[in-house]
């Protein structure tokens, strides 16, 4: 029989994380949703829910893994209302040069499969290990390495005579 | 994934890493609702806050840059990077030399603009306007206790930048440490209590401290008055406000 155990996050452990890591998650968000703006709303709004469900947390994982499951729930939603037209976001109307490297990373980011993306930013951009990416994205630790290694390669095959 | 790096940083190089704002959090779990927060919002406009304009409350800190000037010598390679790259509004999870970082940091002319029982009270220039401030406490894990970048402060939208401490619930937060910058013409900031009383302190070098003979019970908001007793600023951390 599996026991939950007794959670006793405090405000000031969320805020902890919150001061420490605020940086990476507001790069993680923004190379998910190419929006700064939108990933600085959608990383207080995921703190602020971490705040409120602070009793929901179980303690079998780490505190930071729970909150980059918030985090990445929001700005999942959020993109998914960006989709239905719901919310403005980048309708790839603006000045893109489409021939620009930085253009062609972006539109081989977003070809990725979600999971593979969400591993290369997270173990790029928040520094995490494998372990703790494989526990955000609840998956194996072996999937996460699996996940890089054939994300590196894609993203090096179809970058391969992109001026760089 | 070394290749990919530079394209990696060039894609979040506009991301808002200075504009955290914890109070904006607190605000949005008590109000349990989504907020948009905008290019300003950085702030500690955070929960309802009102900034009552008034005299002596300049653009700017005029005594803040009269602190002593700090040498990059007294500073250590960590702290050199974190306040490089937030005054110079990137990621201090970007890499940068130490060249580039001491740099940064002279650009931003830090200076430690006062000092109490061990601790360290710091602003720099912040890129593209506004202040950065920083504290160090003795005994501290990380480079500095808090940081923080505000284009707003020093302003009459934002005379204080409040950097105090709170325990209890959300619903009753009862405060610890207060603790902040304020604008030259901020004289005294206060805690005013649910049950109508207030404590507060002088501002001395544009900072305010005080741990001993807080009120026990729970806070409602945080004063800024002027030499007068005026007030000239609110900040709210309950929600409904916090009364007239």
């Amino acid at each position: 029989m599996t026991v939950a155990r007794k959670s006793s996050v405090q405000p000031a452990d969320i805020e902890a994380i919150y001061r420490d890591r605020f940086p990476v998650f507001v790069l993680s968000i923004t190379a998910v949703l190419n929006d700064g703006q939108e990933a600085l709303d959608v990383v207080q709004e995921g703190f602020s829910r971490a705040l409120r469900r602070r009793r929901t947390f179980r303690g079998d994982g780490s505190l930071e893994g729970w909150i980059w499951r918030i985090v990445l729930n929001v700005a999942a939603d959020r993109g998914r209302a960006r989709a239905k037209g719901l919310v403005p976001g980048d309708d790839g109307c603006g000045h893109h040069d489409p021939e620009a490297p930085d253009e062609a990373i972006r539109s081989h980011l977003r070809a990725l499969p979600e999971r593979q993306r969400l591993a290369v930013f997270l173990r790029y951009y928040a520094d995490l290990s494998y372990d703790q990416i494989a526990e955000v994205l609840e998956v194996r630790s072996g999937t996460v390495a699996a996940a890089l290694n054939a994300a590196h390669t894609t993203l090096r095959n179809d970058l391969e005579g992109v001026a760089m | 994934m070394s290749e990919l790096g530079p394209v990696l940083n060039e894609l979040v190089s506009g991301a808002p890493v200075d504009q955290a704002s914890w109070q904006d959090v607190v605000a949005r779990a008590r109000h349990a609702k989504r907020r948009r927060l905008g290019l300003a919002a950085a702030g500690a406009a955070a929960v309802v806050a009102l900034a009552i304009p008034a005299l002596g409350i300049g653009g700017r800190l005029t005594d803040l840059f009269t602190g002593e000037p700090v040498s990059t010598d007294q500073l250590s390679s960590e702290q050199m990077h974190v306040l490089g790259a937030m005054a110079s509004g990137v990621s201090p999870r970007l890499p940068a030399s130490a060249q580039e970082s001491l740099a940064r940091v002279r650009a931003s002319d830090l200076r430690r603009i006062a000092a109490r029982d061990g601790s360290s009270y710091y602003v720099a220039h912040r890129h593209g306007g506004g202040l950065c401030v920083m504290i160090s406490h003795p005994g501290d894990q990380h480079p500095f206790s808090s940081y923080f970048c505000s284009p707003d402060f020093p302003s009459p939208k934002q005379p204080i930048l409040d950097e105090s401490v709170f325990g209890g619930s959300l619903d009753a937060p009862v405060i610890r440490k207060l603790e902040g910058f304020a604008a030259d013409g901020v004289a005294k900031v206060a805690v005013l209590t649910a049950g109508g009383s207030e404590a507060e302190t002088l501002v001395q070098d544009n900072v305010y401290v005080r741990t001993e003979g807080l009120p026990k019970e729970s806070v409602l908001g945080i004063i800024a008055r002027d030499a007068e007793g005026t007030a000239v600023y609110k900040f709210c951390v309950v929600r409904g406000g916090c009364g007239n």
